[in-house]
């Protein structure tokens, strides 16, 4: 299927209900979701992480498109799923325990998705154990966010639970920095949501 | 070893000692630089440029060499090799005036001091049934406050011979604790001093202290200066992870008491031409995090989940406890705080605006880099904190400083992009602060300059000869230049970025966000709100019209706004002059219902809606 250029725009615009309208209608019309997930939603959610990256968009606008994408993946997922459809890989992101600030986790979990990731959000203040099921769950990576200085040190901590358990471990966050990711043994570092999926990438080798 | 450092087109020496950081050489040297993060090398505040010579940057032994110049963080920089030249560029350098907000509205209140000064004549001992002299002017000053209950300490017994001797008439100084008076001080008559008071609203920012005469009811004089605590650390995150250790907790408390209000405690006393002990009671307000350090309790709960404080309504503290420039007796009241992130000026702001006197349905909002908000009704009182990060005192924007003299604070123009500037204190601006991002935004969205996404019209921009293309760390962005390199104090042009008006954006989307997820989460919207109160600095200086064009603040009719100014500071002046304000204070901390925002399905949607101008919902802006 070519691109959709409606739906491309919608979701770039973040228009939510338009993505919700068209979705539905593709759907009612019988195209196949993947093709649509494929062609036009991923791609989209891609071009605006692009543009993030060369400053030509900012965050507002990235958490305006990422919320008109998960409307149209909330409709498509179920779908999907009966499908057997594939994804790149299954990961999980939670914003460490002490912490609640989940908006920018959200953003990266929203970016994964876009990407074409299987993402199992384990939500805030997450403690070593919840990560753990995580990757009992079959995730290939964990992304761990903290927001607070205060919070931060407990991605050494989750790091080092999980370290030597074939998972990757890529940490975010306003206070962190790629020093403190070497320093703590992580295995990657992403300064934003559209880095963090290029490290996702990069790391699982995906693309 | 000399190392010279530079600043300004200024050059001063410094001899370090071994193993001081460059932060520490620039602060010994009278310059601090901005060591927001506590000096753990996170925030890069502290960029500073090498000269020639040999440094240890972190872990790494760093030769540069003759004429190079490399950039490091000053925090994690020590010098090994003598005459090393280092330059810091001014937004290094911890800015160390700024203009301060302490006025503020009172409610009327009936005076009932907290401190009162009274004279007696005390009796001589009758033989037949003599009494001791305690006895003698405690029974008089029982009869003259009047009260059931006088106590004294050793240092009023210790006195009271001597004052006796110079006559029957004794002046007693008396505080009101809540199971009675404490005498503070007895002297005789003639040479009693005043008993003034000192009301201090500690701000993770800047600090007021304000000196009053609690018998008049009247306010003498006022300072203020920035909270020193900045030089460690400039937010209350970067603050509790400062102080793991006992003794950097000790520095932080050193830093608020003997750097910042003891100055101006002296400062006052000097101006108004007494002497700093003539203040026998402080009142304190600040954020939980803020009466935490002054006190020297450990904030450590408070940096995690669950946000546990040590305590929220704390005894009345001692003056020589606290090493505080006052009458070495003097009591320290310190306001209760709500709960970990809802702090003694929050308190201090619900009880100043009457919350729970009045019953129309009020929300108020006290704005900064964390705003708070307070929803009250008949039927309910319902509180909760959201971060808007420090875009509205100007921080973190390309041009952005505090509001100090130099400063756009205002800004008008039409669709010509003929921009007028207001400066405090006049001349030549050197930046700009939060309140004329507020309008510069307002009025360009107005004139279509801005659209709802907070990008500019590129066309307009160099139509008018104002576009710039500015690069940054982070790469390039559109820029709309206000004032040229030759009409501003720092010979560079002044300009917003279309970075600069994003972080606007998301300052005011989490205030308005916090404000309607509170509102929803009790069934009720913004036009239910018949009466808005407008607490802290930046509220008292923004266009309010131009808050609501920008989506800020709701549209409502401006006559439903109230303006009170610094809260927390009269909530401290409250508590010494009537007596009833901090018991009261004390009695509400355990009313509101206090709402985490992260915690509410709604919060992450209004947040995201109120990131356009003015809103997703448009029509929740008809005007």
């Amino acid at each position: 299927m070519a691109k959709n250029e409606k739906l491309f725009e919608a979701i770039c615009t973040g228009n939510r209900k338009l993505v919700e309208q068209i979705v539905n209608q593709q759907v009612a019309a019988g195209a196949k979701v993947v093709e649509l997930l494929n062609d036009s939603m991923i791609p989209a959610m891609r071009s605006m992480g692009d543009k993030f990256s060369r400053n030509e968009v900012y965050v507002p606008e990235m958490l305006i498109a990422a919320r008109a994408m998960q409307a149209g993946l909330k409709i498509i997922e179920p779908i999907l799923a009966q499908a057997g459809h594939k994804p790149l890989a299954r990961v999980c992101v939670g914003t460490v325990k002490g912490d609640l600030h989940d908006i920018g986790k959200n953003l990266v979990a929203m970016m994964l998705k876009g990407a074409g990731y299987e993402v199992d959000d384990l939500g805030v203040d997450c403690d070593v154990a919840k990560f753990e099921a995580g990757v009992s769950r079959g995730a290939r990576a964990v992304l761990c966010s903290a927001l607070l200085t205060t919070t931060m040190p407990y991605m050494k901590t989750v790091t080092e639970a999980l370290k030597g358990k074939g998972v990757k471990i890529i940490i975010g966050g306003a206070p962190v920095t790629q020093q403190y990711a070497s320093e703590i043994g992580a295995d990657g570092y992403g300064a934003d949501a559209n880095e963090a999926v290029k490290i996702m990438d990069a790391q699982l080798g995906v693309r | 070893m000399t190392v010279h450092i530079t600043a300004h087109g200024r050059t001063r020496h410094a001899e370090p000692t071994p193993d001081a950081t460059l932060a520490e050489v620039w602060e010994r040297a009278g310059w601090p630089l901005n060591t927001r993060c506590g000096g753990q090398g996170v925030c890069r505040g502290c960029r500073v440029s090498l000269g020639a010579g040999v440094y240890r940057i972190g872990r790494e032994t760093v030769t540069v060499g003759a004429g190079e110049t490399r950039e490091t963080l000053a925090c994690q920089t020590r010098v090994l090799s003598a005459d090393a030249r280092v330059e810091a560029p001014a937004g290094s350098l911890l800015e160390t005036q700024g203009q301060i907000v302490d006025d503020f509205v009172l409610p009327t209140v009936m005076p009932d001091p907290t401190v009162r000064q009274l004279t007696v004549t005390v009796p001589e001992s009758a033989p037949k049934a003599p009494a001791s002299d305690w006895d003698r002017l405690a029974a008089e000053l029982r009869r003259a406050l009047p009260a059931e209950r006088v106590e004294g300490g050793l240092d009023v017994l210790r006195a009271l011979p001597l004052a006796l001797r110079a006559g029957a008439r004794v002046t007693g100084t008396a505080a009101r604790l809540p199971d009675g008076w404490r005498v503070l001080e007895a002297a005789p008559e003639a040479a009693a001093g005043p008993a003034l008071v000192a009301a201090v609203d500690i701000g993770t920012t800047t600090v007021v202290v304000v000196l009053a005469d609690p018998a008049r009811g009247i306010i003498l004089r006022r300072a203020a200066q920035y909270n020193q605590q900045i030089r460690k650390a400039d937010d209350v995150a970067a603050r509790i992870s400062f102080c793991r250790q006992p003794e950097d907790l000790r520095l932080l408390q050193d830093l608020v008491i003997q750097q910042t209000i003891n100055p101006l405690l002296r400062q006052v006393c000097a101006a108004a031409d007494v002497a700093p002990e003539r203040v026998l009671r402080l009142a304190v307000a600040g954020n939980t995090v803020m009466a935490h350090l002054f006190l020297g309790l450990s904030p450590e709960g408070l940096g995690r989940l669950p946000f546990q404080a040590v305590r929220h309504v704390h005894p009345v503290g001692r003056a020589r406890e606290l090493g505080l420039a006052m009458h070495p007796a003097g009591l320290v009241d310190v306001l209760p705080s709500i709960a970990g992130y809802l702090g003694g000026d929050v308190a201090a702001d619900i009880h100043v605006a009457q919350l729970l006197q009045r019953p129309e349905p009020t929300l108020l909002v006290d704005m900064g880099t964390n705003s708070e908000v307070v929803l009250s009704a008949a039927d309910h009182l319902a509180a909760c904190s959201t971060a808007a990060g420090p875009a509205f005192e100007g921080a973190g924007l390309l041009h952005g400083r505090r509001a100090a003299p130099g400063a756009i604070e205002h800004i008008v123009f039409g669709p010509a992009l003929d921009f007028q500037c207001f400066v405090i204190g006049g001349g030549r601006p050197d930046g700009l602060c939060g309140s004329a991002i507020i309008d510069f935004m307002a009025e360009g969205f107005r004139n279509g300059l801005i659209n709802a996404q907070g990008r500019f019209d590129i066309a307009r921009l160099k139509q008018r000869g104002c576009y710039a293309h500015i690069r940054l760390k982070r790469g390039a962005t559109h820029a709309c230049v206000l004032v040229s390199a030759d009409g501003s104090a720092t010979g560079q042009a002044i300009a917003i970025t279309e970075m600069d008006l994003s972080q606007v954006l998301k300052a005011k989307a989490a205030t308005y966000a916090g404000m309607k997820t509170l509102l929803q989460l009790h069934g009720r919207k913004f036009t239910d709100v018949r009466r808005f109160v407008l607490s802290g600095g930046f509220a008292r200086h923004i266009n309010l019209r131009n808050a609501i064009t920008l989506g800020l603040l709701p549209d409502l009719p401006l006559d439903r706004f109230e303006v009170i100014g610094n809260g927390a500071l009269a909530g401290a002046y409250l508590a010494l002059v009537d007596a009833a304000a901090l018991p009261a204070m004390e009695a509400l901390v355990r009313r509101p219902r206090v709402v985490e925002l992260n915690r509410t399905a709604d919060f992450e949607n209004n947040f995201i809606d109120a990131l356009l101008i003015p809103n997703l919902h448009a029509d929740e802006f008809p005007s």
